[in-house]
């Protein structure tokens, strides 16, 4: 028989409750490298374009270069405190991703509405040893989960075990 | 299928007499050449038009709609009948020359599975998408077993019956037409004109040079009397456009409601008939302007699943909605959210303040920098931009309001321009809570939706209004094992 008793809000499984499965420390690392490669280009293309060109100003590379700089700064921070923040939790019924420092979110998909999910590795990801594992949805390109800094292993059983469970749903 | 291969015919043959004709004298010779090319064209353009006629062939077969085309590289496309989700008419301005329609099935699943029959007789197509229809019922119905049917019974509700929803006079057409939002008309307009003028720049400045200077000069003398004159011709030709496009988008627009869903029919010169099923409506809006306002009308948006991005398929609008005719909408189709809302939450204040800052104090400022290096005048314009931001920012905060019901929610906000959206927590996809780390020293939270036809903001609750929001709507897409299309 179908049941559908009303809930009290007090009842309901709570989110703010979750534990949090923190990511590997090697992405820490490997972000860190990926934000140098970002950072140093622009500076450098700037500091050759300067020497090459007979009049241009060096006031203006200086203000490029700090507003760069700045920006650059920003991202470092947010790399670095946000790192401690990125972690998954899983629970019967969904799969929640936690992230960032300065904008905070916190994505959950039910697994009766995942689309299909799959293990990724980059070439600097696997240079890490590393994998990301992407979650799909009907939601749109925005709403897609992906946790990074899994290890290949990790990230190949978290797949399973999410296919598992959709293609029980799915079955029933 | 003659036509289109005209058509295409066609296309081949000018460039060919162009290119052939272009640096000779006619003679005999040439004009005989051209004759014999032409015929051979035709000959071979009729054969393969009559081969490809043959060759279309579309049957039914094991409960399966299937169609067979091509003359080079046949092709064979089948899709199982109990997977349609809906059949479309559709009919431009040479189908209804010779009273045909383009027969359009959409089924359950991706692009590809799409199917097109170009021209079939009226009646006959008609005929075939009810047959169609017909069949896809006998299946379902046979497939069910008695258990699931309890539950059907229990969970749908009562299938609405065959009513006409809202028929639209040419004089209703005209009031919507003349209330649509003529500046973003304009705009999309003058993006039109810019794209075709970037082809066309090239050539008219080779031309023009010495009126472009002589006519530069005028605008400087005549200064603010032309930029008036502009601004009136602008809005002239925006409305203008918005009753063109509204009448031919919206002529004899005509929507019925019956146990398969929705279905529409307008337009002027194409004529579409098309069928929104039930199961694939994720999210209703409705939507006003001042003007519509003082008529009493709005308009409706139906979002409707999309597997891969946003098509101009998956939006069907019903314009100029009186407000009988919603209540009707929302009965058979959204019965959720009617009745009494279970809980319903405001942004917070700081929401207020944000919207100040962003819409008056921030911009004012910065229109008071350019008063500072052009002209004093400038400084009232900084004023007046304060005042009235700051009182539209705190009258669009006003009106922003989420409702909660025990299976829907409705999010409403805009003062000027009134938006709501409706939507089913069971057809919902996936939660988002977002915080900036401002948000999070005082304690909020934005709760983002995301639903098969777009996301859905709601901002700056409070953080525990936030969880309970994502916990109550994880809780009921998880227990749910409904479809959400």
């Amino acid at each position: 028989m179908f049941e559908n008793d009303q809930i009290n809000d007090s009842e309901l499984p709570k989110i703010e409750e979750l534990s949090y499965t923190k990511i590997k420390k090697g992405y820490l690392w490997m972000s860190l490298l990926v934000w140098v490669l970002y950072a140093a280009p622009p500076i450098i293309i700037l500091a050759i374009i300067a020497n090459k060109a007979d009049n241009f100003p060096a006031e203006l590379q200086l203000y490029l270069n700090l507003g760069w700089s700045a920006l650059m700064l920003f991202v470092l921070v947010e790399t670095i405190l946000s790192f401690t923040r990125k972690g998954y939790a899983l629970r019967k019924h969904d799969i929640s991703y936690r992230k960032g420092w300065f904008f905070r979110s916190l994505l959950s998909i039910p697994f009766n509405r995942v689309q299909h999910c799959e293990v990724k590795q980059g070439p600097i990801e696997s240079l890490f040893g590393m994998a990301s594992l992407k979650v799909f949805t009907a939601g749109g390109s925005g709403s897609d989960m992906k946790i990074p800094g899994l290890s290949p292993d990790k990230a190949k059983s978290l797949r399973s075990h999410i296919t598992n469970i959709v293609a029980d749903i799915t079955e029933d | 299928m003659l036509l289109n291969n005209l058509r295409k015919a066609i296309g081949v043959f000018i460039p060919l007499v162009y290119f052939l004709g272009r640096d000779l004298d006619f003679s005999i010779f040439y004009i005989m050449l051209i004759i014999g090319i032409f015929l051979l064209v035709l000959v071979l353009f009729l054969s393969y038009s009559f081969i490809e006629y043959r060759n279309f062939l579309f049957y039914i077969q094991d409960g399966q709609f299937v169609l067979q085309q091509g003359v080079l590289q046949r092709t064979r496309l089948s899709i199982p009948i109990e997977r349609i989700q809906s059949i479309h008419l559709k009919q431009n301005i040479f189908h209804r020359i010779f009273n045909i329609t383009a027969l359009e099935v959409d089924s359950a699943g991706s692009k590809s599975s799409e199917l097109e029959i170009k021209a079939l007789s009226k009646p006959y197509a008609r005929g075939l998408r009810d047959f169609l229809y017909e069949i896809k019922d006998e299946i379902l119905e046979a497939e069910k077993d008695p258990e699931a049917e309890e539950i059907e019974d229990v969970v749908k509700p009562e299938p609405p019956k065959a009513k006409t929803l809202l028929k639209l006079s040419p004089k209703e057409v005209f009031l919507i037409g003349i209330s649509e939002n003529h500046i973003k008309t304009g705009f999309v307009a003058l993006a039109v004109i810019f794209g075709y003028g970037q082809q066309l720049t090239q050539f008219v400045e080779d031309q023009v040079d010495e009126y472009v200077a002589e006519s530069t000069n005028l605008i400087m003398q005549s200064g603010i009397s032309l930029i008036v004159t502009l601004i009136i011709f602008f809005l002239l030709i925006s409305v203008l456009l918005s009753l063109i496009r509204t009448f031919l988008k919206f002529f004899n627009f005509e929507a019925t409601t019956d146990s398969r869903g929705l279905k529409i029919r307008s337009g002027l010169l194409s004529i579409k008939e098309y069928q929104v099923p039930q199961n694939k409506i994720q999210t209703i809006t409705w939507s006003s302007n001042p003007l519509r306002k003082l008529l009493g009308l709005r308009t409706i948006e139906i979002a409707q699943a999309s597997s891969i991005a946003m098509d101009k398929n998956s939006l069907v609008e019903i314009p100029g909605c009186k407000a009988e005719s919603i209540q009707t909408l929302y009965q058979d189709y959204f019965p959720e959210t009617l009745g009494e809302a279970s809980a319903s939450y405001k942004p917070d204040l700081f929401l207020r303040y944000r919207f100040i800052l962003f819409k008056a104090i921030i911009p004012s400022i910065i229109i008071a920098a350019f008063g500072f290096f052009l002209h004093p005048m400038i400084y009232a314009v900084a004023v007046i931009w304060l005042i009235l931001g700051a009182i539209v920012s705190v009258r669009y905060y006003q009106t922003f309001l989420l409702r909660i019901y025990p299976e829907g929610l409705k999010i409403s906000k805009g003062w000027i321009f009134p938006n709501t959206v409706d939507l089913k927590v069971f057809k919902v996809q996936n939660v988002e809570l977002t915080q900036s780390i401002f948000q999070e020293r005082r304690d909020l939270a934005t709760v983002v939706i995301h639903t098969a036809s777009g996301s859905f903001e709601i901002p700056f609750l409070k953080k525990y209004n936030a969880h309970t929001l994502a916990n109550f709507l994880l809780y009921k897409i998880e227990t749910s094992n409904k479809k959400w299309m």
